[in-house]
Order: C-alpha cells, then structure tokens, then sequence
C-alpha cells in the first residue's frame, strides 16, 4: 500500500486538477499529499469558504489594480474585489470575508488574557510576505523582491522567530524523504513528460513540490502576462506554516526592515516607516509592504508617555493616512493587550476606530479549558484555545454593516495553523455532539 | 385655594419681571431646555424692555434680542464689560422701564471658579440676571482646589428663584427612570414622549428678604400662556418621601431607613402569609382536597361535596 | 420580512430629509446630530444626505423624493471629514448615481490625510490656535454659497488627541453653522467607551467627549441615531435609526420633526431597506 502510494505523490501533483473555485490555502497541505486526508483537518478542503461572495470581476477598473493584482501574493477580494493579501492563515482569511486583508486596510488583534497567541498571527503574517517574496512566478519563473515586511518596536530578534513553512505531518515528510531519494529518476522523467524547460527547473521542484507549490508554475505560464488568472495568482497566495519550524533562511535585510521605538515621539518612527516605504517602492512599484506592530504600546517596549492619546491617537491616524495615502502597497497588522488597555476604555475604543478590521483572541480560562479537555478527550485536535470575536471587517464595517460576532468562533493554535472554526459548546457526554465543532467556518 | 391663588401670582409677576428678583436661575436639562420658559417669559414682559442675550451656545439670534454678544470666545472679564456698556447705555432712553434683562443662555460654560464672581460683576441695581444651567452636563471636577463648591450649589445659594424645569412626559410610554438611563447616561433621546414640549413643568423655589425659601410646583402652558399649580403626584408620590425627610436628620439617632432596608423591611415574611398561600388565595374557604381513599362518583350530580 | 412593508426614510412633517423650508431659510441656521455606535457606521444614511442636499432626490433611502431636472441643486455641499479620505465617499457616492468628484457643488474638505503631519503639528497649546486657522483658512472663507449644507465627521477626534478643549471645538463648529443653513455633525457615541457622563476628570478624553455632545444636543433641531439591535445580532437586521426632535425648534420655520424609529437592513452591495419598528 504504501508503496504505490509513495509513487502517487511524483506523479500527483501536475495530475491534480486546478480548481479555481477550490480553498486557498488548503491545497497547500492537501496538494502535497494528494488522496489523504490531515487527520487533523476534519472537513475536506474546499467546503465552505467559496460559496458565499459574487463572482470576481475580472477585470478592475484602475490600471494600479490590475498591476498590484500581478503580484503572486494579491488576489482580488472575494466581496470587494479589491485587491487582497493573505494574512498566512488561510481561516483567519476567511473570517476576514476577504480571503484575506484588502491591501490599505488595517487589521488590530485585541488579545484578553496574558497568553500571546495575537503574536503568532503577526508572525504568520510577517512570515507570508517573506514567503511571498521568495516565490517564483511568472512566465520565466522570475524572483523578485516584491513584498517587504516592517516591524515596528523590535529588533532583528523578533524575524528570526518566524515559523516556517509547513512540511507536513511527520509521516508525510518521511514519505517525502523517500520520495526525495526516488527524485532523481522519476521527476526528471517528469520533467520532460511536462515541460519542455525542464532542466533549469530542478531546483524549484526539489522545493516546490514538496510544498505543493509547482501546481501550475509551468503551464501558468500561458495566460499570466496579459491578465492574472486566478488559478495562476492563487497559487502563491497563502502558504500553511509550522509554528515548531523557522523560516529558513533568516529573512535578510532586504526582506524585513526593524524601526526601533527610541523615544516618547511618534513622529521619528512615523517618517522612519515612510522613508522605507518610498524606498521600498522605488525597487518595486508593486511591492506589497506589511507593516507590523506587534505587542502595541507594550509597557516592556513602549515607553509611558506613548500611551498618552495625544501620542498614541495621532499615531495610528497618521498610520492610517499612510494606509490611505498608499491603497495598493501597504497594509498594517497590529497587537494589543486588552488586559493592559482593557476594552472599555476609551483608548482602546479609538483605537478601533482608526483600524479597518478589529478582531478580538479571548482564550479560555481554566475552568472552561478543562471542560473542553474533558468532553474532546478522545480527540485532542479538537480542543480549543480560546474565543474569537469580530468587531470589524474591512470596508463592510465602514459602509455601515453591523459586523460584530460575539463568540461565534473559536481558535485553536496547533502546530500546522492558527485554526479557527465555528464554535459550539461541547457537550459534556462524547457521543456524538463532537461533529459540532469540526464544522468549518461558513458564511 | 387661596395659597394656590397666590402662589400663581407670585410666578406670574416672577416671569413678567415684576417681583424683585435680582437672580433667576434656570435649571434645565436635554429632557426640557429652557427655551420655551425664556421665550414665555419675553411674552410677559414689555416689548420696550431691553435685552441682552450673552449667548455661549445659542447660534441664531433670538428675534427679542436687543443685544446679542456670542461669549464663547470672550474672557469673563470683556464678558463683563460689554455688560456694563449695554446696560448702562440703555438708562437714558427708556427711563419708564429701567431695567435690563440680561440673558445668559448656559452658564455651564463660565469656569467653576469664576462663577461666582461672574454673577454678582452681572448683577447691579437696574439689571435683571437670568441664567440658564443644564443639569446634565457634566461638570470638570476640581483638580487644585477640591474644597470650592460645585457650579450648582453655588448658583443655588446665590440666585434669588430658581426654576426647575421637568418635561411632563407621557408616562404611559416611559418612566423617569428609562428616561434617566437613556437621555442623561446614554444621550439618547426617547422618541414620542413629549419631552421639550410647550407644556411643561416648573419647580419654583423662591427665596424671601429672609432667605428663607419656597417650594411651589406648577405647570406651564406656553403656547396658551397659562399656568396651573401642579398637585397631582406632589401629594400621593411624594408623601414616602416626605415622611422620610421628615425624619431625616430631625435628631441625632438616624430615624430613617435607607434603600436596603427598606427592601430587608418588604422580603421580611409576615407570620400567616405562608399558611395562607398554600391553601390558595381562598383564605378562610374550604378547600376540598380530593385524597385517594375517598369515594367519588362522577356521574352522581349530588355527589359533589360543595 | 416579505410582508413587512418596506419604508422612505423621513425627518419631518414635510416628508423631506433635508428640507427645502431649511435651505431657503435666510437668517436661521441648523444643526443635526448624526451620533452611531461602533458597528453601524452612518456611511449609507450620509451619502444618501448629501445626495439629497445636492440634487433633491435620495435613492437609497427614499422613493419619494426626486431629482432635481437639468442637473439643478439644491445647495453646496462642505464635507469635512477626520476619519476619510475623499475616495472613501466619491466611491460611497457611486451607489447614489453621483460622481462627486466632478461635481462644482461638493466640495470635500481633507481634514484626515494630514491631520496630524501638517494641520496640528505643534505637540501642546499651539494647537488651538493651529485648529482655528485651519478652520479659517479651509472653511469659514471656503464656505461663500448662503444656501449650504456642512458635513462635519468625527470631530471628537481633535477632543481625544490634543488638548483642544470642548468649549474651543464647539466655538469653531458654531463659527461653521452660522454661515450655512444645515450643519451635520456625525460623532460616534458609545457608552461607556467614548461617553459616560458621570465622568469628571476635564483631562479625561471621555469627559471631554460627553461634555461635547452634551452641549451639543442643548443646541439641536433634530438628532439621528444609529446602533445595532439592543437584542444582538440578527441576520435580517443591520440596526436601529431613530429619528427624535432636538432641544430648539426649527425656529423661522413650520417644519416639525417626525419622531420615528425605524429598523435597516444595509446589504452587502450597499442597497438599504428600512422598515417601521
């Protein structure tokens, strides 16, 4: 059996059907693995998340747009068609309505508690736009610098913690080591079964297979100059990452930039971002720049005086002028205690005010973790970590739909993703309510 | 009848300026503005008479103003001063009606700490004062000087009556408290429950030479321009009340019982209410309770032990 | 939700939202109060008022009134905004078959994009005089047209993140409404994050806050209100807009204010449904 498998996985990979309407983000560990199911992934792929939004309109009014929307990691939002970045992790990306964060929107995660499960969504975040920028695309599978990572209020430390990509289970990479062996003759096979420019393509296989990522790198070629099909721009666009792993290489210099808080002033570190990002888009005008601010106002990294809402108001104003100024480069994700700047207050509520999306990480407490622990005991992978709540989503919030969720969803940090699913109250006695929780988000 | 009779007739010379009252105090509030009881007011009194409307909040100029000055942007001091100038100006030319009625259409604007001598620089022989203050702004807290009085209690000691204006809400669609919770925390207004109507509520609390002051309640019509003394709940709401401030502070033993003794005082169960409860409301009747050992034959219409 | 019937959003007894008996006033000048809570932005009920106070009609919200013929207006449109850009309400607009980009009366005044870089630059007290000239500069000698509606967005901003104090704002705003016939203010107000009057420390930006608004509402005609269900979250249901009277009365005028409540529905393509409550 698991021989003919181990075949299965070479030739899989051109043999699967690209499904435009299909998860992204999904076919990233399903695609390397093909006709298995992750254990840990109840639903199949592809349930849920592309019913809901219209059709994407093709063809974008703005010359800018159609641009941007040549870039690996940007796909026009399912809602908004606007074009969309992915946050890393493909369920928060449909929580977002989205797919994913509108580039020049904002995005705050509010986290209750002393744990720090927000800086693992920054750092998936931070993660996918050097990921992205790493991808080769195109028709001559061309590598350029187009994506750019800011991150404010720490030091090159805080890059060399972000997670790298997932590998799969540790079954699959021991197939994929196999697999690895077996390289040499079967994939050259491959090779010239599928394109003629096989040779100088060796190298992205060895990597780009394992990750799923070479679905269509050869045939997309075809249609991707004129106009980013999406089966082409959707391929690159989410990647699935493995908090246990580090992003290998570190990102280098010309990946993530460090702006430092040095003072109580908000205006040295507001033209400090602004100077790298007229920089950055000098290289690129359709660089997409993440800009992140982990731990925000954090009394270990920010100085008192910063909290101030004379400082820290005009701050995120001016961030989101920035936001405003660059609508097809920039997007910025942030972090905050709520403990430390609790939700009543009138802070936190400006706050929210100034950001696109705001979502809010409540983790459980003890009592309520041990339920959960009790009534999933057979089933650990479904034991979750914590509430979330949405407060706003991008662009819906501001044309005045009332977006707020309260407890409809819940995450679960597990070393493959920061999952989020649709919560239901466990039931105490394991016979058959535990279907209530696997149900992957549905809009 | 005859308490009634003059208490109108003092409140009607009150409002045609006719009693000598150098400072009438306006407590209003969003539920209830004073701007129906001003313009009542400039009804009764005569057309001749000057007015000076020192307006921190209102933008169009009243048509009875004679003088509008906008004191948003002015110190007291030049507040004062241009007081001075139009009520003096005004002797000469109407010597039937000397005085001048001076409008101050929010106090709450004027600095705690400069109120005080605000008023009394307004104050002078041939000027009438009246000042509007809004019960629900809220007021800055003294950070220095934390002894000095509030706003309220210091227009309170020094106006010489001072009206309370209450909307005569619709009780049927709300009570003062959703009202309270919806309009004075919340902001909110309550729709549909006549609030800043023509018609409503005053609470006139005068004071005599004496000092000593008067409690008088009436309701006022502005657009038929007619006054009634409101008696209605004064007797049956606030007679508990009465009686408890009655009590209150008459000895030094505290003779009063406050909120949670008063519901320790209601949940106390009287001897015999049990009892009677679980025999059903029929107190005293008697109650067949049908046990399983007794004969019982439906179909025999005599049966029936009642 | 079939059988409930769908209803034109009206403010007064004349069946207008902002009505003629306002802008043909020539001496009297009006102020409304648009305050919402987090989660219902005013976004449609704002594009739809500042269609009608441009060519008559508001499509969105209202079936009844009608475009003005041959491209006429009713009055200039000031919007001044903190919170957008202008892109933000000329994509808005679109919905409401206006491009307002291109129209000589609108005129949007960019009080956000530079907030802070260049307009309020100084750190401390300068910042008043800084506001009031921007003011000066940007709407007071901008605003000619008698026969003008004022938009003003999230002005509590300059009460949350500089040292202008209530009493300043409000003086620069009533400066705005004596030269035009209708003034929108447009303020989030959610209790207890950005008001609660029981609050009294003057450096408190939630005192600062409700003593704004507060006084604010001493000085209205008439206050709309949005927020979201008091019962939750419905699917079929966005929120809650009342209508109510304000303070002062439409002096100069016979207009009254029709207190209603009504509950919306904004879909995802941006079309409004109000039905009676």
């Amino acid at each position: 059996m698991s021989f003919r498998k181990r075949s299965d996985i070479i030739g899989a990979p051109p043999a699967v059907p690209r499904n435009p309407g299909m998860v992204p983000g999904r076919p990233v560990g399903a695609g390397a693995v093909p006709g298995r199911i992750i254990p840990s992934r109840p639903v199949a792929p592809g349930t849920g998340v592309a019913r809901t939004g219209p059709v994407r309109t093709s063809s974008p009014s703005q010359s800018q747009t159609v641009e941007i929307l040549q870039h690996p990691g940007v796909r026009p939002s399912l809602i908004s068609s606007s074009p969309t970045i992915s946050t890393g992790s493909s369920d928060l990306d449909s929580i977002l309505l989205h797919q994913g964060l509108p580039l020049g929107a904002s995005l705050l995660v509010e986290e209750a508690g002393t744990t720090d499960f927000a800086s693992i969504i920054l750092r998936v975040f931070a993660s996918q736009g050097v990921i992205h920028n790493r991808v080769e695309y195109g028709p001559q599978n061309k590598r350029e610098f187009n994506s750019h990572v800011i991150v404010v209020g720490f030091q090159s430390q805080w890059a060399n913690e972000l997670p790298g990509l997932y590998k799969g289970s540790s079954r699959d990479q021991k197939k994929a080591n196999i697999a690895a062996n077996e390289k040499k003759i079967s994939v050259s096979n491959l090779n010239d079964s599928r394109s003629p420019v096989s040779g100088a393509n060796d190298k992205e296989m060895k990597i780009a297979w394992r990750y799923g990522l070479n679905k269509k790198a050869n045939d997309s070629g075809e249609n991707a100059p004129s106009a980013p099909s999406e089966s082409s721009s959707a391929e690159h666009y989410t990647h699935q990452f493995d908090i246990t792993q580090r992003l290998t290489p570190a990102p280098a210099s010309q990946e993530v930039s460090f702006v430092s808080i040095t003072s109580h002033q908000y205006k040295p570190i507001l033209s400090q971002i602004q100077s790298i990002i007229t920089g950055q888009l000098k290289q690129n005008s359709n660089k997409v720049i993440r800009l992140v601010i982990p731990n925000l106002l954090n009394p270990s990294t920010y100085p008192p005086q910063f909290s101030q809402s004379a400082t820290i108001i005009p701050f995120v104003h001016c961030l989101r002028a920035l936001l405003r100024k660059y609508p097809r480069n920039l997007v910025l994700i942030s972090s905050i205690s709520l403990d430390l700047f609790p939700k009543e207050t009138n802070l936190t509520y400006n706050l929210e005010t100034l950001y696109d999306a705001v979502i809010q990480l409540q983790p459980f407490n003890q009592e309520m973790s041990q339920l959960i622990e009790k009534a999933y005991k057979n089933e650990p992978a479904k034991v979750s970590h914590g509430l979330v709540h949405i407060r706003k989503i991008p662009h819906l919030s501001e044309r005045g739909l009332m977006m707020i969720h309260d407890g409809e969803y819940a995450f679960r940090n597990g070393k493959k993703k920061f999952q989020i699913e649709e919560w239901g109250i466990p039931v105490e006695d394991d016979s058959k309510d535990e279907a209530q929780t696997t149900k992957n988000i549905e809009f | 009848m005859s308490t009634n009779q003059s208490s109108t007739i003092l409140l009607t010379r009150l409002l045609s300026l006719k009693e000598n009252s150098p400072f009438l105090l306006v407590i209003d509030s969003l539920a209830q503005t004073s701007f129906h009881f001003l313009n009542e007011i400039i009804s009764r009194i005569s057309s001749n008479t000057k007015v000076i409307y020192l307006s921190f909040e209102t933008t169009n100029r009243p048509a009875y103003a004679t003088e509008f000055i906008e004191c948003l942007d002015l110190t007291t001091a030049k507040i004062l001063e241009l007081v001075k100038i139009h009520s003096t100006s005004s002797q000469p030319s109407s010597l039937a009606n000397p005085k001048t009625f001076v409008i101050i259409d929010s106090l709450n604007y004027v600095s705690n700490l400069e109120l005080s001598s605000f008023i009394t620089g307004c104050i002078s022989p041939n000027v009438c004062l009246l000042g509007c203050f809004h019960s629900n702004i809220p007021e800055p807290q003294q950070l220095i000087n934390t002894n000095y009085p509030s706003s309220l209690s210091i227009l309170s000691f020094i106006a010489s009556s001072i009206f309370e204006i209450d909307p005569l809400y619709d009780e049927r669609k709300i009570d003062e408290e959703t009202l309270e919770n919806s309009l004075s925390t919340k902001l909110k207004f309550p729709i549909n429950c006549n609030l800043n109507s023509e018609v409503f509520k005053v609470t006139l609390k005068n004071r005599r030479k004496s000092g000593r002051s008067l409690t008088f309640r009436y309701i006022l019509n502005t657009s038929s321009h007619t006054i009634e003394v409101y008696t209605k709940s004064t007797s049956e709401q606030n007679q508990e009340e009465d009686e408890e401030e009655l009590l209150k502070d008459l000895t030094t033993f505290n003779l009063t019982t406050n909120s949670k003794q008063k519901i320790a005082r209601e949940q106390v169960d009287l001897p015999f209410m049990q009892a009677q409860e679980a025999l059903g409301s029929a107190g005293g009747a008697i109650v067949y309770e049908f046990e399983k050992d007794d004969d019982y034959d439906e179909d025999d219409p005599y049966e029936d032990p009642f | 939700m079939s059988s409930v019937q769908v209803q034109d959003l009206i403010f007064h007894n004349d069946h207008s939202l902002v009505s003629d008996a306002v802008l043909n006033q020539d001496s009297q000048s009006y102020l409304s109060i648009i305050s919402h809570e987090q989660g219902t932005s005013p976004s449609w009920l704002l594009n739809s008022l500042v269609e009608n106070s441009l060519v008559g009609s508001s499509n969105l919200v209202n079936s009844e009134l009608k475009r003005l013929p041959n491209g006429k207006h009713r009055s200039h449109v000031y919007f001044i905004s903190f919170l957008h850009p202008l892109e933000y309400y000329s994509s808005g607009c679109v919905k409401n078959g206006l491009d307002i980009t291109k129209m000589e009366n609108f005129t949007f005044v960019d009080a956000f994009s530079k907030l802070f870089t260049e307009v309020l630059t100084d750190d401390g007290r300068d910042q008043e005089i800084q506001l009031k000239s921007f003011f000066k500069e940007k709407i007071s000698s901008v605003v000619t047209d008698p026969k003008s509606t004022v938009f003003v967005e999230f002005p509590e901003i300059l009460l949350t993140s500089t040292s202008i104090t209530s009493n300043v704002l409000l003086s620069e705003l009533n400066k705005i409404n004596k030269i035009c016939r209708q003034l929108f203010i447009i303020c989030g107000q959610d209790y207890p994050q950005s008001i609660d009057l029981s609050v009294t420390n003057p450096g408190d930006s939630i005192f600062k806050v409700s003593d704004f608004l507060a006084k604010l509402y001493h000085k209205s005609q008439l206050n709309i209100n949005l927020m979201p269900l008091p019962t939750g979250r419905a699917k079929d249901i966005t929120g809650c807009i009342t209508i109510s009277k304000g303070t002062v009365p439409y002096i100069g005028t016979n207009l009254q204010v029709v207190e209603r409540e009504y509950i919306y529905l904004v879909s995802k393509d941006g079309n409004v449904k109000l039905f009676f409550r």
